[in-house]
């Protein structure tokens, strides 16, 4: 009874301990296995190529400044004045006030600014990977009902609504949206996100009309017909990948982490 | 008196825990210079040099390589892969131009080097062969690597490559100078794009090599 006052003082400083606390790990859900008629497929006869993806984990949500900031603190090297910017650009993670510390409203937001070298750095630490082009259409392709979406008017509105709208400086937090038919959230509506493999992109302004590869600037034998010629989100993405490099930053592109299944 | 000894009791008890918590928030700083220790090793090379990258190769000849072993010299290089029948053998055509444009005290001085795209097919002895059959000599390295050295390769240098369900690669011809301390000074993106840029950025790095 006699030290009963010291009760307060004492929780006052667990929670004081607990402010610096780890946020939530993401969750991952797993994307089954199917078949799909990439957006870019190159044409054999006029046949549509298709192609098996795998069964693999995705992260439910982007990662957010709190979950990349865990990253920085155990990986010194990726701190804004650290990095080399061969592996990270001047306007890298430029939306944080220091090094290591950020407005708590952003804590929760998608992390933006970030390089590929930095995205891909931070999935392999956790034992994940970035996703592949493949992986992440295929998932981008569902709404909230059905795996395969594109070509319905509903999700041509919803992108084109997105796409048209000019970009605010931050976006809400993650997870505010609904699922789609997979489990997974803001693949569209938030921002952009880095692809493990996003320099397979061989696109250039020719591309919306059905073409073969210019010569010029590409070697190969493929032509690029694109499976919806109205699916305008899709041109924008793949126009997107084709013009980043490694190193780039940009404030409306971020990431998300996949994972293979473990095998049993 | 005991009233007061119970006070600093609290008082230092709140004290301890802020500090705690305050280390428990600032550590990351001060571990930092540790950290910075290790970091200086890389800090000979410009921040946009390529052999800040540790990615494994090996050369036409098997020899165990890293990007910084092309450091001291003036290197001009191509993304392509031997099997290529399609424009492949225009880039390398055209790499023999760059060289050719060179005022002749210069020429032989310039390396050049044929990066894979297909660890694959492109073992050693394949590049080796390759190496025999287009006439290159002891300027040009051939390499080879794994997927995610190239990936991370071709993504510094902006080389867009896929390949295709046929085995077939379709991939950027892009030329890239890569001066003796590993920064790319110069590009060349399309194939018809005239060499004389390049060729007078090569002669600047010669100049200032020896």
């Amino acid at each position: 009874m006699r030290y009963l006052h010291l009760l307060p003082i004492l929780c006052c400083c667990c929670h004081l301990g607990v402010a610096a606390a780890v946020p939530e790990p993401v969750q991952m859900v797993e994307i089954k296995a199917g078949i799909y008629t990439p957006f870019f497929e190159k044409s054999k006869d006029g046949e549509a190529s298709v192609t098996m993806v795998e069964a693999f984990l995705l992260d439910v949500t982007p990662v957010t400044n709190a979950l990349y900031l865990e990253f920085i603190k155990r990986n010194l090297d990726w701190r804004r004045s650290r990095v080399k910017d061969i592996f990270a650009e001047n306007s890298y993670l430029k939306h944080w006030q220091t090094d290591l510390y950020f407005d708590q409203d952003v804590a929760d937001k998608p992390v933006r600014h970030v390089s590929w070298f930095a995205a891909l750095e931070y999935c392999e630490s956790l034992g994940k990977a970035l996703p592949t082009v493949l992986q992440w259409e295929y998932v981008g392709s569902a709404d909230e009902n059905q795996p395969f979406a594109i070509g319905t008017d509903a999700y041509r509105e919803k992108i084109l609504h997105w796409y048209g709208k000019p970009s605010a400086d931050e976006s809400p937090d993650v997870g505010q949206g609904k699922r789609n038919y997979w489990g997974v959230k803001d693949m569209h509506g938030l921002q952009w996100e880095w692809t493990l493999d996003f320099n397979t992109s061989l696109v250039t302004g020719e591309s919306r009309e059905d073409s073969i590869l210019d010569k010029n600037k590409f070697c190969g034998s493929g032509s690029l017909n694109a499976k919806d010629k109205l699916d305008y989100g899709a041109f924008m993405r793949f126009g997107f990948r084709s013009a980043l490099k490694g190193n780039y930053t940009v404030g409306n592109l971020g990431f998300r982490c996949a994972r293979a299944l473990q095998v049993p | 008196m005991r009233k007061i000894k119970n006070l600093w009791v609290i008082v230092s008890l709140l004290i301890v825990s802020l500090l705690i918590v305050s280390l428990v928030i600032v550590s990351p700083v001060i571990v930092s210079p540790v950290f910075a220790q290790a970091a200086l090793a890389n800090d000979e090379w410009p921040e946009m040099s390529l052999f800040h990258m540790n990615s494994k190769w090996k050369d036409h000849q098997g020899k165990a390589l890293k990007l910084h072993d092309l450091a001291g010299e003036t290197t001009l290089v191509a993304m392509v892969y031997t099997s290529c029948e399609h424009t492949c053998p225009m880039i390398v055509s055209k790499l023999f131009a760059v060289k050719k444009a060179l005022p002749k005290k210069y020429r032989n001085k310039l390396k050049l080097a044929l990066i894979s795209f297909d660890p694959k097919g492109d073992t050693p002895a394949a590049l080796a062969a390759y190496k025999e059959k287009r006439n290159l000599d002891d300027n040009w390295t051939l390499m080879t690597g794994d997927q995610s050295g190239i990936r991370k390769l071709a993504a510094v240098l902006g080389v867009s490559y896929k390949k295709e369900s046929d085995g077939v690669f379709s991939h950027s011809n892009i030329l890239s100078v890569v001066a003796k301390d590993g920064v790319v000074v110069s590009q060349i993106n399309e194939l018809n794009t005239p060499t004389t840029d390049m060729v007078d950025t090569i002669v600047q790095q010669l100049r200032n090599q020896h």
